[in-house]
């Protein structure tokens, strides 16, 4: 990487770069040689976070096509397509994904694939696999395996590590097991188990600094305290249903109507009605800057329709302002259906 | 509040008088007053009077930087939107260089994020021009970046949805 731009010095040019909106960097590596390398280089995302230039984007992946990941850009609302996840594994579901340090993780997870003919399941309930996506790079790795292997696990990002806990294993029970993984090290260690087990699936959030386990049917909470040495068992009694966090804040729908949920109070407070996600299911929640993101699903047969309807519209809820408002940007030009997950990235 | 006065001394020998708080904005001055205490004025070789004055319009603009009061933070906004309206390129380049040489944040990402914005939605060809680029790609390079993209699924640009209206 030299002579970026006459009459300016690299690190300076490369300053100037870095302010150049993501959606341009494709079209801008064909500028030149330099500018290629320049924008391949991690330099330029490391420029990009001094300046105060990264930008969030939206990955989702959903039951079709399989092992395909979309990336959203709000800034010119542009979907964006990676190449496929070369797992093994078809119709991978059930994995925890995070994005850390510019890069997008796929953790664990099973298989969605039933044979056409038999109906049988695939037959890999649960991996350990870890793939990391890197966007300057477009191209996915493998990382470092997880200690055991998860399917429908909580997993979060804690200062610059991810953490996974709970799930279930192979053999189809669940565990209480707890791992957290070093980014910069390609490296797991396990960490306390969690108290409680529950035969359902897991989640996790990151609220107010701290990793919350949520069991699907529990109303407890399990907390992992920052000394990482245990986890607290708390009754919030925080209403059931899908969540997600936005600015801090947790946010909850339940019943058609979006409540913002206080942490530690059993206080909530009504934001907006969604009555249109009662006939949906399996869409993907998740607050990206100021606002609520619903992202796909499917309609499932009602009374007077037999037939799922796989959707992939994204419905967005401004939450931050005065008076909530519900719009609709560009629908996913690939990815429709159940969305099997979804995350921030920040590059 | 210090009513100090600083003189700065550019390249051609013209003096700049501003407040010690504004020049304390550009960390080399800072610490050549500190250092030195320069009675003739900080000389600043690097810096010619042209540019100098551009840039201490900055410092003195920007000394008492609004904290939390919105409307002042727009206005001071507007300003430097208005501050680099007319500014040529080369005019542009040279305050870039002397925001980097005299250490003034604000000025260089004021400054970058133009060079930044002249790019918005201009093809690569407008581009190259614009900085006066050669273009150093083998046509070997080319076929296959249009390969690639024909391909689609390589890139995570908005080459594949919004394929390729672009540049060529």
């Amino acid at each position: 990487m030299s002579g970026l731009i006459e009459g300016l010095p690299d690190a300076v040019a490369l300053r100037c770069l870095a302010r150049v909106p993501f959606c341009y960097h494709s079209d801008l590596k064909l500028v030149c040689r330099s500018w290629r390398a320049a924008f391949c280089s991690l330099d330029l995302f490391k420029a990009r976070r001094e300046v105060g230039a990264l930008e969030d984007l939206l990955c989702v992946s959903a039951f079709e096509p399989e092992n395909m990941w979309q990336v959203y850009n709000p800034a010119n609302d542009l979907w964006m397509t990676l190449p496929v996840l070369p797992s093994d594994i078809r119709h991978l579901a059930h994995f925890g994904v995070v994005s850390i340090l510019g890069k997008l993780f796929v953790l664990g997870g099973g298989s969605d694939a039933v044979d056409p003919l038999t109906g049988d399941n695939d037959g890999i309930f649960s991996t350990d696999e870890v793939w990391s996506y890197d966007p300057i790079l477009r191209q996915w790795d493998r990382r470092a395996s997880m200690l055991v292997p998860r399917a429908m696990f909580a997993c979060c990002v804690l200062d610059g590590k991810i953490i996974v806990a709970g799930g279930f294993t192979n053999c189809r029970k669940s565990i209480s097991k707890a791992e957290m993984y070093d980014p910069d090290k390609d490296v797991w260690i396990a960490i306390p188990d969690l108290h409680l087990t529950h035969n359902s699936a897991c989640s996790g959030l990151v609220i107010g600094g701290k990793v919350h386990v949520l069991h699907k049917g529990l109303s407890t909470v399990q907390v992992l305290e920052t000394t990482m040495t245990r986890w607290a068992v708390e009754d919030y009694g925080w209403l059931q249903g899908p969540m997600a966090v936005v600015h801090g804040e947790l946010y909850v729908l339940s019943h058609g109507l979006i409540f913002k949920q206080n942490k530690e109070q059993r206080k909530k407070k009504l934001v907006a009605s969604a009555s249109e996600f009662q006939s949906r299911i399996g869409f993907g929640m998740i607050g990206l800057g100021e606002e609520l993101y619903m992202i796909g699903g499917v309609i499932g047969p009602g009374r007077w329709n037999m037939d799922i309807k796989p959707l992939s519209d994204v419905d967005i809820l401004t939450v931050g302002g005065e008076r909530p408002i519900w719009r609709q940007v560009k629908s996913m030009t690939l990815c429709h259906g159940t969305v099997l997950g979804c995350t921030v990235l920040r590059i | 509040m210090s009513t100090k006065k600083i003189t700065l001394l550019s390249s051609d020998n013209e003096l700049f008088t501003v407040d010690e708080e504004a020049a304390n904005q550009s960390l080399t001055i800072k610490h050549l007053i500190e250092d030195t205490e320069p009675e003739n004025g900080v000389p600043l070789p690097q810096v010619h009077s042209k540019i100098l004055a551009k840039v201490t319009e900055y410092l003195i603009k920007h000394a008492n930087e609004p904290d939390n009061d919105a409307a002042a933070k727009e206005e001071l906004k507007n300003w430097d939107d208005k501050f680099l309206e007319k500014v040529n390129h080369e005019t542009l380049f040279d305050l870039i260089l002397a925001a980097n040489y005299l250490d003034i944040k604000g000025l260089l990402d004021l400054t970058c994020q133009t060079v930044a914005d002249l790019m918005n939605g201009m093809s690569v060809v407008e581009v190259r021009k614009l900085f006066n680029i050669v273009n150093d790609f083998t046509p070997e390079d080319e076929a296959e970046v249009r390969k690639r993209r024909k391909r689609g699924t390589k890139t995570i640009g908005p080459s594949n949805d919004q394929a390729n209206q672009s540049n060529h």
